[in-house]
């Protein structure tokens, strides 16, 4: 239903995306993964109307957007820095876009409750956005894009200023709203877990140019490239066989029949899963395992390994 | 944003010194608090003091005098100031938007013209609208036939609102570049058209900084008392009348307690403000906006804007005529003498006014990095006393301050130099602003960036020189240039300080207006305008070139 057909844009010099193609279906979430300065933010400022692309054409439900002011779409944004109304409360904040499309001011005020209440925030609406925490402001932003039953719900990072577990929370919140309001989302991230774990595709980028669009699983186990196994994989480069290949650390597996066999150079406990350093004919290899499958051996003994590649 | 990341200042910005520095950081304090209290409290104090003595015993006499039969006097001052200040910001706002969401060509001609009018001598509108419409004026006496009384309340309130809007647009233009363009990009997000962001989002969040630069005209307009003396004609005000009372009559009860009450909206301002409007102050100019207003809208702002330029090049063409005409309004042959004499005749007043406004323009933005740094360490309170000190000077009527520095230096057992009071007097008026600068300068300089500068081997003196000092240069110029401009060509503060044998540019212009002598008030004002232009720019490439280094 979104698509960009060959997106340019140029800031001065420099190209910050390069004929970018990628279209979403309806009542998928996509999200844009890739290191800062990929271009993933700059496709969502086009996406919302605050860029005009150098080049190439939006389209949503088969209609030409590109020129269409933000004003005008049927986009809505959740904004890295929430964007909030520091002059407006929360109900009133959430009403906004309901407000200025002239609704009256009872149906703005009983709606603004009713979204409020879908992100587990009933009764907030009162409240000064200065008095609430940072989640609940962040349900604040997400409440204030829902209420227009936007086509498509754009995403910037949102959840970047929360804390780790509040970041695991919320994208379970997220995930779920989105599901079963069956609503299309473009979510942009640099945390490949949290790409991983939210999305139906994935969209890796890198340096104005994207890469691969698949499952989660398709880019974490068939990556299209070295950049996507490094960036998403964490992947090492090992001669095997005379061949230089990219391994992932959980595809090196200690196994006291394995076909390998190298020495146990470190070990790095990380709670739930290990991760072993092993040397291996002049290489350094890393396996990951989850610390309760952990055999241990003697610092510097022999280990047997498999590489499942 | 604004208002949501608001950390409480737990660490202060800069130890400097060290462990070594209580006894240096308490010889400072003692410096500056001894500076306060003998150059503002003393005299702010002497004159509320005057006010209640009658014959050398305590009376409200003044007071009951100035009740009964001034009454109207008050109401009028009120009223005018009242009516420049709603005058002045919707004018003021217009040209505001233009620059801060119009197009880019022609912004910084804009800008000039704005700048022009606030570092430009007072009462040129005056002298330029005399010029056209006073008794020898050109329209009224070469273009006969056209009908005009120019004195009266329109045109004391017409000239103040005209030379206001200079500096009510600069506020008003920092205030809404300070709107978090995030902010409105949502509101567009959310359908919101640009107009209606505009009235919904952005002017709302700028209001705190309109209502403060609708104070400060308020402010100004009340306590100023030439532009009443020269195009008032009857109609006379609090400030003109206090200055007629002293001058003339001697009165110095009476003329005291109208300048208290001319203080009374000061102080509520003082009362009334929260500390934080202070924050997020910068130099030079904010990047464009991503809200695009309709053309017809930016339009009609730029109409405005480029009315007030063209009013801003009619003044100054005006006064630039009037220092080579023989006798205006009399005699339009063109000469050179006007220029010349004033060279010649009034060197002496000329040499005193650059030395004064440098001393006051140093001083003020020495002190006011001091203070930023001691008051950055102190308790609240204390820094609330003091930074209502240091404003109240800024806040009250120039004549006010001036005031109680002729009590003050009348009564001292000691003669002191005229060229030092007038020093004193400008350098503790400015130095609100040269603090809040510094103060914003200061706030650039990250903790860790000191500590950074000490883990890697260099000591407190090298934190000064190759820290602090370089971010706080350009902060330090801006103090530095708003304290000269403002000396050079202030009068107020200044008017009861001069003697006939020592006086300053600024007051020789004020006079000369009051006499109707066109040709020597332009060539001063020519003169002063000048000076002044040429000040600024020297230091506006300076501090050009050293940005580019500055920390972001």
């Amino acid at each position: 239903m979104l698509s960009f057909q060959d997106i340019t844009v140029h800031y001065g010099e420099l190209v910050a995306l390069g004929s970018l193609t990628l279209e979403l279906k309806r009542g998928e979430l996509m999200t844009l993964l890739g290191p800062s300065g990929c271009g993933k933010s700059t496709t969502l400022r086009v996406a919302g109307g605050f860029l005009l692309p150098s080049k190439g054409s939006v389209f949503l439900d088969g209609q030409e957007i590109t020129n269409l002011p933000p004003e005008l779409r049927p986009t809505a944004t959740v904004f890295q820095s929430h964007a909030l109304f520091p002059h407006m409360t929360a109900g009133q904040n959430v009403s906004y876009g309901l407000k200025v499309r002239g609704a009256p001011r009872r149906k703005c005020r009983r709606e603004a409750e009713e979204v409020l209440e879908r992100v587990g925030l009933s009764g907030y609406a009162d409240k000064r956005v200065q008095e609430l925490s940072g989640g609940q402001q962040q349900r604040v932003a997400l409440a204030r894009a829902l209420i227009l039953n936007p086509s498509v719900l754009l995403m910037d990072e949102p959840l970047s200023s929360l804390d780790a577990r509040l970041r695991v929370r919320m994208r379970m919140e997220i995930r779920e709203l989105q599901r079963s309001a069956g609503i299309t989302v473009l979510y942009v991230t640099h945390d490949q877990e949290e790409a991983l774990s939210i999305s139906d595709r994935v969209s890796v980028m890198s340096k104005g140019r994207l890469f691969q669009t698949g499952s989660p699983e398709e880019v974490y186990f068939s990556p299209a490239n070295d950049f996507i196994r490094d960036f998403i994989g964490n992947a090492f480069p090992v001669v095997l066989d005379g061949q230089r290949q990219l391994v992932r650390p959980d595809q090196v597996c200690p196994a006291p029949e394995g076909a390998f066999e190298g020495r146990l150079a470190g070990r790095e406990f990380l709670g739930n899963t290990v991760e072993w350093r092993i040397e291996w004919k002049e290489q350094t290899l890393r396996a990951v395992m989850l610390s309760c499958d952990e055999a241990l051996p003697a610092p510097g003994a022999s280990v047997r390994f498999d590489i499942r590649l | 944003m604004i208002a949501l990341q608001k950390s409480p200042q737990e660490e202060r910005a800069l130890s400097l010194i060290g462990a070594s520095s209580s006894r240096t950081e308490a010889f400072l304090w003692f410096l500056s608090g001894l500076g306060l209290i003998l150059f503002v409290i003393w005299p702010v104090g002497a004159v509320l003091f005057e006010s209640f003595l009658r014959d050398g015993s305590f009376s409200l006499s003044a007071y009951r005098g100035l009740f009964s039969k001034n009454l109207k006097l008050i109401g009028d001052s009120f009223l005018l100031a009242g009516g420049v200040t709603l005058c002045t910001l919707p004018l003021s706002t217009i040209i505001a938007l233009r620059l801060v969401y119009g197009p880019e060509r022609g912004r910084r001609l804009v800008i000039a013209a704005l700048v022009l009018s606030t570092i430009s001598p007072p009462f040129l509108c005056s002298m330029a609208y005399l010029m056209l419409f006073g008794r020898r004026g050109l329209v009224t006496w070469k273009l006969l036939g056209f009908e005009w009384n120019p004195y009266g309340f329109h045109g004391v309130l017409m000239m103040e609102t005209v030379s206001m809007i200079g500096l009510a647009a600069l506020l008003m233009m920092t205030s809404l570049q300070r709107v978090d363009g995030a902010l409105e990009r949502a509101s567009l997000d959310l359908g919101a058209s640009p107009l209606q962001t505009l009235k919904n989002v952005s002017l709302p969040l700028a209001l705190p900084g309109m209502a403060a630069s609708g104070l400060v005209v308020f402010i100004r307009s009340l306590s100023d008392f030439g532009t009443p003396l020269f195009v008032g004609g009857s109609f006379q005000v609090l400030a003109s009348r206090a200055y007629n009372t002293l001058i003339g009559v001697g009165d110095f009860p009476l003329a005291c307690a109208m300048n208290v009450l001319l203080i009374l909206p000061a102080l509520g301002v003082l009362c009334l403000r929260s500390e934080r409007q202070d924050d997020n102050f910068s130099p030079g100019l904010a990047e464009a906006r991503s809200l695009r207003l309709p053309s017809w809208f930016l339009r009609g702002l730029d109409v405005f804007a480029w009315a007030f330029v063209a009013l801003q090049v009619l003044v100054y063409g005006l006064i630039f005529l009037g220092s080579v005409t023989q006798l205006w309004g009399k005699d339009f042959s063109f000469t050179t003498r006007h220029l010349a004499a004033i060279l010649t005749f009034r060197a002496d007043s000329i040499r005193r006014s650059l030395i004064c406004s440098l001393v006051a323009g140093m001083g003020s933005c020495l002190l006011g990095v001091v203070l930023a740094y001691l008051l950055d360490g102190a308790r609240a309170s204390v820094r609330r006393v003091v930074q209502a000190v240091v404003d109240l000077p800024y806040l009250m009527p120039g004549t006010f301050f001036g005031v109680g520095y002729l009590l003050v230096s009348s009564r001292l057992p000691f003669e002191v130099g005229v060229a030092f009071l007038i020093s004193m007097s400008c350098l503790f008026r400015q130095l609100s602003h040269s603090l809040r600068t510094a103060k914003a300068g200061l706030a650039q300089i990250d903790p860790t960036l000191e500590y950074a500068v000490r883990d890697l081997g260099g000591g407190p003196l090298r934190v000064l020189t190759d820290l602090v000092l370089p971010v706080l240069r350009p902060f330090m110029r801006l103090g530095f240039l708003n304290t000269f401009s403002a000396s050079m060509t202030t009068t107020g503060p200044i008017i009861f300080l001069v003697s006939p044998y020592a006086r300053v540019a600024a007051i020789e212009l004020f006079e000369s207006i009051n006499h109707g002598d066109f040709g020597a008030a332009s060539a001063m004002g020519t003169f002063l305008i000048v000076t002044v232009a040429i000040v600024n720019a020297i230091a506006w490439r300076w501090s050009a070139q050293s940005r580019v280094g500055a920390l972001p």
